[in-house]
This record gives C-alpha cells, sequence and structure tokens, in this order.
C-alpha cells in the first residue's frame, strides 16, 4: 500500500522553504504524484534543513540516504544562481522507461518554475527601471532650462539619495589633486581630501563604480574613509569628462539593505555623467570668465547695458499672439526693443537699430529706449494715450541735438497694436521694412513708412500709417541682421527668403515660426553666431476678441489639491459649451491641465496653500488655448522631492505626460514676476 | 477616498470609492490602502468607480505593486474606465501591470 502525502501534511512536517518551492512543488503534486499510488515509487523533497516526503511506497528504504544510493534518482533545483533543494525519486517497482518519463516530466516542471521566477523578476526590474528613467528624465528636463550649475548639481545629488536609496551623498570636484565637496546631502562634515585613498580612491584609480552593499566588505576596504565605517551600503562613481577624472558622486546609507544591482549602478553612473555635463560647461564658463575679465572693462560694463536694451514680449491673451527672436551678435552691437501693454489692451511695440557698433552704438541705444520710455510714461495718463506719431516726434526732439553731435543715427519701427480691431498702426522710420502676411489672400505685403532715421534733421516731424488686419494674419518687424545675415559665399539671406519662409510656415504660432526663421538663418549662415544682432518679432492676430462671446472664460482657483478636481469641471463645462464633444480628448485635457495646475501648487506655491491660480481657456477655430497663471516660483523645473525612503516619490511623470498630450507648452514670466504655463492643443471636432 | 475591501479565499478585493484619484488624494488612497497590503499577499484592485487618474494616483498604484512584489505577493488591476486606460497606455504602464476586465477573471487568474 502506498500513502500519498501531499504537501501540506508531508512528513518532517516542514514547509518549503521559499515561494518557488513552493510553486514547484505545486506543480509537481499535479504532474506526477498521481502516478505514485498507482505505480509505488517514493519522491521527496530536501531543502537546506528540511525534507518533505511527497509520496512513499512501504517498500521505501531511501529514507537511509547511504542504503541504495544508486537506485535513488536525484534532480538539483537552483534558482536565484544557488541550489536551494533537490527532488529525490526512489523508483521502487517503476520500470525503467516509466522513470525515464517521470524524471523528465519533473525536469519539465522545475523548468517552467525557474521561467516563471525570471519573468516576475523581470517585470519587477522593469517597474523599478520606470523610476530610473523617470529621474533621468527628469534631470534632461532640468538641463534645459538653464539653472545655476550649483543648482542642478545639488538636485542630481537629491536624485541619486532617492534612486539607489540612500540617506547621505556628496559630490566631489577634483582640483589639484585633491576632492573639494562641491554640495553635499544630509552630511556636514564634508571636507576637502586626497583624492587616491579609501573606497573613493579605489572608484577613482580604476575609473569604475563601486556599488557595495554588505557592511563586511565594505569594512575591509583599507583607508576607509570616516564616514562609511558604519555604511550598510555605497556607491561612487566617478565623474569623468573626456578621459579626465573631475570629480566622484558618492553615496551611502547607515541602515538600508539590499543589493545594489545593476539598474542602480547605471542610474548612478547615468546621474555621474550629467554632473560631468554640468560641471566640464562650469569650468568653461569660469575660464572664459576669467578671459573676459581681462578685457576692456568698459566692455564688459556695455555688456550689462546690453541687458538693458532687450524686453519680454507680452504674454498670452485673446486674439494676439506675440513673440520675440533676440539674438545678440558676437560683439556689442545697437539693436534695441520694447513692449508696452496699455490698460486698455493696446500693446505698443518699438523696434530699433543705432549705426555702428561697438560700445558706443549700444549706450546711443539704450539712451534711445529710455527717451522713448520716458516720453510714452509722461504722454499716458492723460485723457487720451499720445499717437505713436507724437510719442516718436517728441522723443526725437530729445535727442536729436545729442545724435546729431554723435553723428549717430537711429532706425526705428514704433508700432501700436490694437487688438480688438486688429489694426496696427505704425512710425516708420528708416527702418528694414515689416512684412504683412494676409492668410486670406495668401499675400505677402511690405510696410514701409517715409520718415527719415532718428538723429538725421533736428526738427524732423514723424507721421504714422495705419494697417488694418484681419483674424490669421502676421505682422513681421525686424532688423537689418536677419535679412543682412550673410552665408560663406557672401550672399545676404535677404528679405525674400525671409517672406517665402512666412508664407510657408504661417499658420504656426508665433514662437514656432521664429524657432524655424532662426533655424533656417543658422543653416543658411553655417553658424549660430552672428556679425550683427538678430531682432525680430512676430505678431499673429487671432480670432477670439472681448466681442466674441463664448469661446473664452477665465477663473480664479487656489493653490490647493482639492481643486484640482473643481479645474477639471471647469475645464469639461468650457468644452462642452463651446460645442466640441466630450470624449477622449477631453480626458486627455483633463489630464495635461491637472498635471500643471498640481506642479504649480506643489512645486511653484512650495505646497503653500491660499495664493492664486488664474486659469483662462480659449478655443480659437479648433485650436484650445489652457493658461494658468501664478505668482509662484517661476518655471525652474520642479525642485528635486525630498526622497522619502518609503518609496513614496512623484517623478517626471508627469511632465512626460504633460508634452505627449499637447501640441505646445510655453513658460514665461513677465516684468512683474507673474509667471504663465500655456498649453496649445489642436482639437478635432 | 474610501476603499472596501471583499475577500474570495486568500484573495483581498480593493474597491476604490471614489470618481477620481489625483495629487488631492493620493496619499489618503496609499494611507487607507496600506493596510490592505500588509494583511494579504493577493490583492485586486478594482478601479471600474474612477473616471480619472493623474500622475500622482499612479504612482500610487505604482507604490502597491512595488509593495506586493518585494513581499512575494501579487497585484491585479481590474474595471479600468476607458481614460484611466489611456493614462496607463500613455506611459506605458498597462505592459507592467496585470490588467483584467473583470474581478472574476482577476480571481480566475490567481488559480493558475
Amino acid at each position: 500500500m502506498n500513502s500519498v502525502d501531499g504537501i501540506s501534511t508531508g512528513e518532517g512536517s516542514m514547509r518549503p522553504s521559499s515561494r518557488f518551492a513552493e510553486s514547484l512543488l505545486s506543480k509537481i503534486s499535479s504532474s506526477v504524484l498521481p502516478f505514485a499510488e498507482r505505480f509505488g515509487f517514493a519522491l521527496s523533497w530536501t531543502s537546506p534543513g528540511s525534507k518533505l516526503w511527497l509520496a512513499r511506497h512501504q517498500a521505501c528504504t531511501c529514507d537511509e540516504e547511504v542504503a541504495t544510493p544508486t537506485a535513488v534518482s536525484r534532480l538539483e533545483v537552483r534558482h536565484d544562481g544557488k541550489v536551494i533543494g533537490e527532488l529525490m525519486l526512489c523508483p521502487g517497482r517503476l520500470a525503467p522507461d516509466m522513470l525515464e518519463s517521470l524524471l523528465a516530466v519533473s525536469e519539465m516542471s522545475i523548468r517552467q518554475t525557474q521561467l516563471e521566477f525570471e519573468e516576475e523578476a523581470l517585470l519587477s526590474e522593469l517597474a523599478e527601471s520606470w523610476e530610473s528613467l523617470d529621474t533621468l528624465f527628469e534631470i534632461t528636463s532640468d538641463l534645459k532650462f538653464l539653472l545655476r550649475p550649483g543648482e542642478i548639481l545639488e538636485r542630481i545629488i537629491s536624485r541619486a539619495v532617492a534612486g539607489i536609496p540612500a540617506s547621505r551623498a556628496v559630490l566631489w570636484i577634483e582640483t589639484g589633486g585633491r576632492l573639494e565637496p562641491a554640495t553635499s546631502y544630509n552630511w556636514s562634515e564634508a571636507r576637502a581630501r586626497d583624492a587616491t585613498s579609501g573606497l573613493v580612491g579605489r572608484a577613482l584609480a580604476s575609473s569604475e563604480t563601486v556599488a557595495l552593499s554588505e557592511e563586511r566588505r565594505i569594512r575591509e576596504i583599507p583607508d576607509l574613509e570616516p564616514e562609511l565605517r558604519s555604511a550598510s551600503r555605497v556607491a561612487v562613481a566617478p565623474i569623468t569628462t573626456r578621459n579626465r577624472l573631475v570629480g566622484a558622486l558618492q553615496v551611502w546609507d547607515e541602515s538600508l539593505e539590499g543589493k545594489l544591482d545593476s539598474h542602480r549602478v547605471r542610474l548612478i553612473e547615468a546621474l555621474a555623467l550629467q554632473a560631468a555635463t554640468v560641471v566640464e560647461s562650469e569650468r568653461s564658463y569660469r575660464t572664459s570668465l576669467e578671459v573676459e575679465r581681462m578685457r576692456n572693462d568698459v566692455e564688459t560694463g556695455a555688456r550689462i547695458q546690453k541687458l538693458l536694451l532687450s524686453a519680454r514680449p507680452p504674454v498670452a491673451r485673446p486674439g494676439l499672439d506675440i513673440a520675440v527672436l533676440s539674438v545678440p551678435s558676437r560683439l556689442i552691437d545697437g539693436d534695441f526693443y520694447d513692449f508696452i501693454e496699455f490698460p486698455d489692451g493696446t500693446i505698443d511695440l518699438f523696434v530699433g537699430d543705432v549705426m555702428g557698433k561697438g560700445v558706443p552704438a549700444a549706450l546711443v541705444g539704450a539712451a534711445a529706449k529710455g527717451h522713448l520710455l520716458r516720453t510714452i510714461a509722461v504722454r499716458t495718463g492723460a485723457q487720451k494715450i499720445a499717437s505713436p506719431a507724437e510719442i516718436v516726434t517728441r522723443a526725437h526732439r530729445k535727442m536729436s541735438r545729442s545724435l546729431i553731435e554723435l553723428e549717430s543715427f537711429v532706425s526705428l519701427m514704433y508700432c501700436r497694436i490694437d487688438p480688438k480691431l486688429r489694426s496696427l498702426t505704425f512710425v516708420d522710420c528708416g527702418h528694414t521694412n515689416s512684412l504683412h502676411f494676409s492668410r486670406d489672400s495668401g499675400a505677402l505685403s511690405v510696410l514701409k513708412g517715409e520718415n527719415l532715421p532718428l538723429g538725421i534733421l533736428e526738427d524732423e516731424m514723424y507721421g504714422e500709417c495705419e494697417l488694418s488686419c484681419q483674424s490669421g494674419d502676421t505682422v513681421i518687424v525686424y532688423s537689418d541682421g536677419v535679412t543682412e545675415a550673410r552665408n560663406a559665399e557672401g550672399e545676404f539671406f535677404g528679405e525674400e527668403r525671409l517672406g517665402e519662409l512666412v508664407r510657408q510656415h504661417s499658420s504656426l504660432q508665433a514662437e514656432a515660426l521664429l524657432e524655424r526663421l532662426r533655424d533656417s538663418i543658422v543653416s543658411f549662415c553655417g553658424s549660430s553666431s552672428f556679425r550683427d544682432d538678430l531682432t525680430c518679432v512676430v505678431i499673429k492676430f487671432g480670432d477670439a476678441g472681448p466681442g466674441v462671446l463664448s469661446r473664452q472664460t477665465s477663473t480664479e482657483f487656489v493653490s490647493n489639491l482639492q481643486q484640482l478636481a473643481p479645474m477639471r469641471a471647469w475645464l469639461r463645462g468650457f468644452v462642452s459649451q463651446s460645442g466640441m464633444q466630450i470624449d477622449d480628448q477631453v480626458f486627455r485635457l483633463e489630464l495635461a491641465a491637472t498635471e500643471v495646475m498640481s506642479n504649480i501648487i506643489r512645486h511653484a506655491y512650495a505646497g503653500r496653500a491660499g495664493h492664486p491660480i488664474s486659469a483662462f481657456a480659449s478655443i480659437e477655430n479648433t485650436s484650445l488655448t489652457l493658461v494658468f497663471s501664478h505668482w509662484g516660483q517661476g518655471r525652474r523645473p520642479d525642485r528635486a522631492e525630498l526622497p522619502e525612503l518609503n518609496g513614496d516619490r512623484t517623478g517626471g511623470f508627469g511632465n512626460y505626460i504633460i508634452s505627449s498630450i499637447v501640441d505646445d507648452v510655453t513658460f514665461s514670466e513677465d516684468a512683474d514676476g507673474r509667471c504663465h504655463v500655456k498649453l496649445v492643443k489642436q482639437l478635432n471636432r | 477616498m474610501p476603499i472596501s475591501v471583499e475577500r474570495s479565499g486568500d484573495v483581498a478585493i480593493a474597491l476604490v470609492i471614489g470618481e477620481y484619484l489625483d495629487a488631492g488624494n493620493a496619499r489618503e488612497f496609499r494611507q487607507e490602502i496600506a493596510s490592505v497590503l500588509k494583511d494579504s499577499s493577493k490583492v485586486i484592485l478594482d478601479l471600474s468607480q474612477l473616471q480619472f487618474v493623474d500622475s500622482s494616483g499612479l504612482g500610487a498604484i505604482l507604490s502597491c505593486l512595488r509593495h506586493l512584489t518585494t513581499t512575494g505577493g501579487e497585484l491585479r488591476l481590474c474595471g479600468m474606465t476607458k481614460p484611466v486606460r489611456a493614462l496607463f497606455e500613455l506611459v506605458r504602464m498597462h505592459r507592467v501591470f496585470e490588467i483584467f476586465n473583470s474581478r472574476e477573471e482577476a480571481l480566475a487568474s490567481f488559480s493558475r
């Protein structure tokens, strides 16, 4: 008589020591055990410290392992590179061919279980890799936004600590054979030290990342750094650029356990690479600054003044899209421009160009801008804002004598835009021709005035012209740096090429059109630095103006995460009232909007409750624009989260989601520090 | 953010009660689900009531998966509505989780 013992009531009543064993034995019991009763053989599972009988027969003597060793078949079972146990089959009265079959079936069960666990491990690694990718995506987005190097290094180190995970870290920079701490996390004893000793020295010498997760092995390192003496895990990645050692990224913890597997190592190596980029560019920046300082002081002063020559364009508003491209030349130049937004919604803009180059031209430019702004300020506040012609004439009166004495003159294009009427009133003073592209007729026309540049005739009276535009029209005001950009053969970029480009890309948003223009000029010239300043302003007129009902709305929210759901309801309401279907694309918009507002609350306002967030939505034809405005920290990318060791992190998923869903995201800050996040999405009806 | 839990054998079926899981209630969700994850190693998250999930909600669900995987447990998701499914596909998480249409199918997958 045989007795078949199931897994859970096996003799010795020891349960299988691991999940793997459990899974394997479950398969064995359904595939092999049913035969045990019929054929009379014994099957047991031996693992360190226990033996479990799955099936036995009376004649079985294999308890005494020595007794009939040759009769027993043993199958070693490996998992995770170790032998975790042995299946023993004592054949009893089994015929040889039956024995073969049962052994084959057992081996298959073992193999199947191994495959299942491999798959599980891979999926788990995939999920964890997501976290690493997530981290890397965040960092890549960071660098785009030109944080100060010190801030980027701090963020790198925070991510290293979150990603490993660990509780302390330090980023070393090599200087003259020693390591100086550039930034540290949760460790205040960082001091300059020798670069050749200890664990860090070892990593640097071998140019390879060292990752240890056993206290014993860490303590074995000769000259171990004092702070690592009680470490339970440590990872050190050398930071190198162009095969030159630049520093090291050291991350450690005193209580966390667990192997640091290959993707953790890859993560820290990737972070070290990012740090290398930052350090390298910081070094070159510092070097070039030093070289600069050795040059003419006046030129340096003029560079600062140059910043006063440029300005930020006004932000999104219904019916008007304005963007500016401003590329300073290698040497100082005299281009200047500015925007003035009046309370009634009109916008003045002027673009000017001083004859000549160098510091004198820049100073004249700054002075001219100053005179214009002062004149506008004085003339505003009366019952009516002065006309463009009056402003230019009065400003010129103040400057003309000085300009003549300096033998300098200034070309100027002064425009006043009325978004409601879609009109442009301009005073062109010898400036490069502006262009007007009409969407309806496809015609490209030139805007040209009759005035002389400033500084030619002392008492000149300036006259204005008016242009009426339609929705979809584009106006471009630019300086001669654009059309006079030269290629290697000495050919000019020219008005025609510019016009063609505008015609070709007339449906693009202003910012996008400028990007194309910049790319086009760079590729035409074969270089991204120019002899003259490039200044170009694109003005696009759109549909929705305040006179048009129903297609725009705005509302106020407060910086509280509970407001996310009401915001979504507001957005849904607006979209449905505009006649669009509520469907997948609305959900995606809600998602993008949620991520944006969530970022503003958690990061721009750093979680502080009760601060205002304005939301504006407009639909123009099939294009939806959403603008969230706030007074918080401007678009610096999210401050690195404090790593919480329970794995509670939110990450770059949000940014990825936003950029995948909408067609365009822009971040801007106006002169008063009010920040705007603008999302644009083409909808399908 | 209440979660109602039913048991079927050794499987815990947690129904998330609410229309959305976003940055506003993701923390609450994590706290509520923690006890379920502690008690059971086989968990089904029934998401049929959710019409909206954002990246914070996704992160919270991901942390359930991580917790269970580390402790040798298993997680299944069921009842995803279209918008939620769209999010998972957007970030390609639909391959990382075991997703089923119904509770029954999710349950059946455990007794493989």
